[in-house]
């Protein structure tokens, strides 16, 4: 059996799976299925320093190859997250995770990562500049460098945890967005956060998510995820976390090689609740196909 | 709760927009009333939440409508097999024989020991459906006649062609009222001019009916609410309303709340 472990700064994962925020709430909706100790840690849902009721109905649209959602950052807010949902979460999972933070404003943002990184569960802060569902935040301070790098810098000040930052593709230069970041101090780059999309109900013309516009996630963007991870690996020396529409090992085996140091698993979580163990059972039988011992020697694979 | 194939015995249609599937689980599953499936639907991303109209043995009966991409393509599944994952939600209690809500277990959606409705009407049971709302009705009309319950169903539809269940409810135990939209008459109507108003209810139906339903009765209740689903099971946040208690997730703590629960401008 093939060695899955990875390093990352702060985190030791024992296989590259890591479930994105928003497919995965606190970690407890998937335990009816499997023991969420077998993720190599997973990303929280997107919180935000006081409590959000997120967007209106309907939240969730389809289209081929995936999936549209407007969930807008529904959240109890970090100290209810810290004083009710960790307690919990504690009882069932003995690794550490990826705190999600959202914010309106540089100010909550640091906030809300001081908060949340003082907690032992938590391993790194998961910087969410890219959510496209919500207005006046998020997603704005993913597509300016200058205004990325503030945000990170002040985040960065809050605790000594490792800081990864995830991008959203809808900025312009995403490359130079990460060059921008690395230089800023980030610890590692998750790309990507979804795209921005939407659908319309052919009889009325109207749009079908109440947010209008909502984030597209699933099988789908895979290609389009993978050549933003295979354009920014060779421009930076940070890990990247690989994300966007990852359903298989050999979609893990794929942007791991394209420099993708671990992988977060979306939409799939959704579709397949048992994802997780599934792709590392596909992991470990085209490893073993491939007579790749230790997983580490694919990432970059491409450019070697 | 369980991820698991089914065997698709029959399906047919039963109205000229619904069919009734037939499904043999791999593995027996315990169904309440107004609990549902999440089924698999070829070539789409997402699964389609469906509640269960009845049981036969092992076998699972449910009834869908034709509404969309992913239900046209459940109606032509003939036979087979089709995976899905459940009983999901929390499903219907029974008026003072429900043990999820006498001993307020967390998250049934019921409320906790507060919830008690008058013992003098805890013997009969009002149930109002609407079109397909009707669907997770019928299992629960079952289950109710089993216990003992006096029951009074109506049902609304828009006309005799599109009318459910007509034939399962006749075999029941109990008084039912079928009205129709194209006779000028409905459920909430029907339920005001019989003098219902104060009995302890179940509903499901179009959103309309169960707000009109909601203030026409005195008594307490519970509402099984429909929203478009990403997961299903509670991970994804996509389908979660606005209730005087909070947020809750249709799928996880619902899909049925207690009258006095929903904030039903969250659900327009």
């Amino acid at each position: 059996m093939a060695e899955l472990a990875v390093k990352l700064p702060g985190m030791e994962l024992k296989n590259p799976l890591i479930p994105a925020s928003g497919t995965f709430g606190y970690g407890m909706d998937h335990l009816d299925f499997f023991d969420v100790n077998e993720c190599g840690s997973f990303s929280m849902k997107g919180t935000t320093l006081e409590p959000r009721e997120g967007n209106a109905l309907p939240r969730i649209a389809e289209c081929a190859g995936g999936m549209l959602n407007a969930v807008g950052l529904q959240n109890p807010g970090a100290r209810e997250v810290i004083e009710s949902v960790f307690p919990e979460l504690r009882k069932i999972y003995r690794g550490k995770i990826f705190a999600n933070v959202s914010g309106f404003s540089v100010e909550e943002y640091a906030e809300c990562a001081r908060l949340l990184a003082a907690e032992d569960i938590v391993g790194a802060i998961e910087l969410n500049i890219s959510c496209p569902n919500v207005h006046g935040g998020g997603m704005s301070f993913g597509t300016d460098p200058k205004t990325a790098a503030e945000v990170l810098r002040a985040v960065k000040k809050t605790s000594d945890k490792p800081v990864y930052v995830k991008c959203t593709p809808q900025c312009p230069d995403l490359p130079a967005m990460c060059e921008a970041l690395e230089e800023a101090g980030a610890d590692g780059l998750v790309l990507l956060n979804t795209f921005l999309g939407m659908r319309l109900d052919y009889r009325t013309g109207k749009p079908v998510l109440a947010n209008v516009t909502g984030g597209v996630s699933g099988p789908g963007i895979f290609p389009l995820a993978l050549q933003r991870i295979y354009q920014i690996s060779p421009r930076v020396s940070i890990p990247i976390i690989g994300c966007g529409g990852v359903c298989s090992g050999r979609d893990v085996i794929e942007m791991m090689s394209a420099g993708a140091s671990a992988v977060e698993i979306g939409t799939s979580n959704l579709i397949d609740p048992m994802s997780v163990p599934r792709i590392k059972n596909e992991l470990e039988a085209a490893l073993e196909e491939l007579g790749i011992d230790d997983i580490n020697e694919i990432i970059g694979r491409a450019f070697k | 709760m369980k991820i698991t194939d089914f065997k698709i015995l029959k399906n047919e249609w039963v109205s000229p927009d619904c069919f009734e599937l037939s499904l043999e689980p791999w593995e027996d599953l315990d169904v309440r009333p107004g609990q549902f499936l999440e089924l698999s639907v070829p070539g789409k991303t997402l699964r389609r939440p469906v509640s269960v109209c009845g049981r036969d043995g092992r076998i699972l009966r449910l009834c869908v409508r034709a509404a969309g991409e992913g239900t046209v393509i459940l109606s032509g599944l003939k036979n087979g097999v089709i995976n899905a994952i459940g009983p999901l939600g929390n499903g219907f209690s029974l008026p003072g024989k429900d043990p999820c809500c006498t001993s307020g277990a967390a998250g049934c959606g019921h409320g906790s020991g507060m919830y008690k409705e008058g013992s003098a009407a805890e013997s009969r049971l009002l149930i109002v459906g609407g079109g397909i709302g009707c669907a997770p009705l019928l299992l629960l009309a079952e289950e109710a006649v089993k216990a003992g319950l006096e029951v009074t169903a109506v049902f609304g539809f828009r006309d005799r062609e599109h009318a459910l269940f007509e034939r399962e409810m006749k075999a029941l135990a109990l008084r039912s009222i079928y009205c129709f939209d194209s006779e000028g008459d409905d459920a909430v109507s029907v339920v005001r001019r019989e003098g219902l108003t104060d009995l302890p209810f179940r509903a499901c139906g179009p959103l309309p009916m169960m707000e009109g339903l909601a203030s026409a009765m005195s008594s307490d209740g519970e509402f099984s609410v429909e929203t478009r689903m990403g997961c299903g099971f509670g991970a994804c946040m996509g389908c979660s309303i606005r209730t005087v208690s909070g947020m809750k997730r249709v799928c996880k703590d619902g899909p049925v709340f207690r009258k006095g629960e929903i904030v039903w401008q969250s659900l327009r």
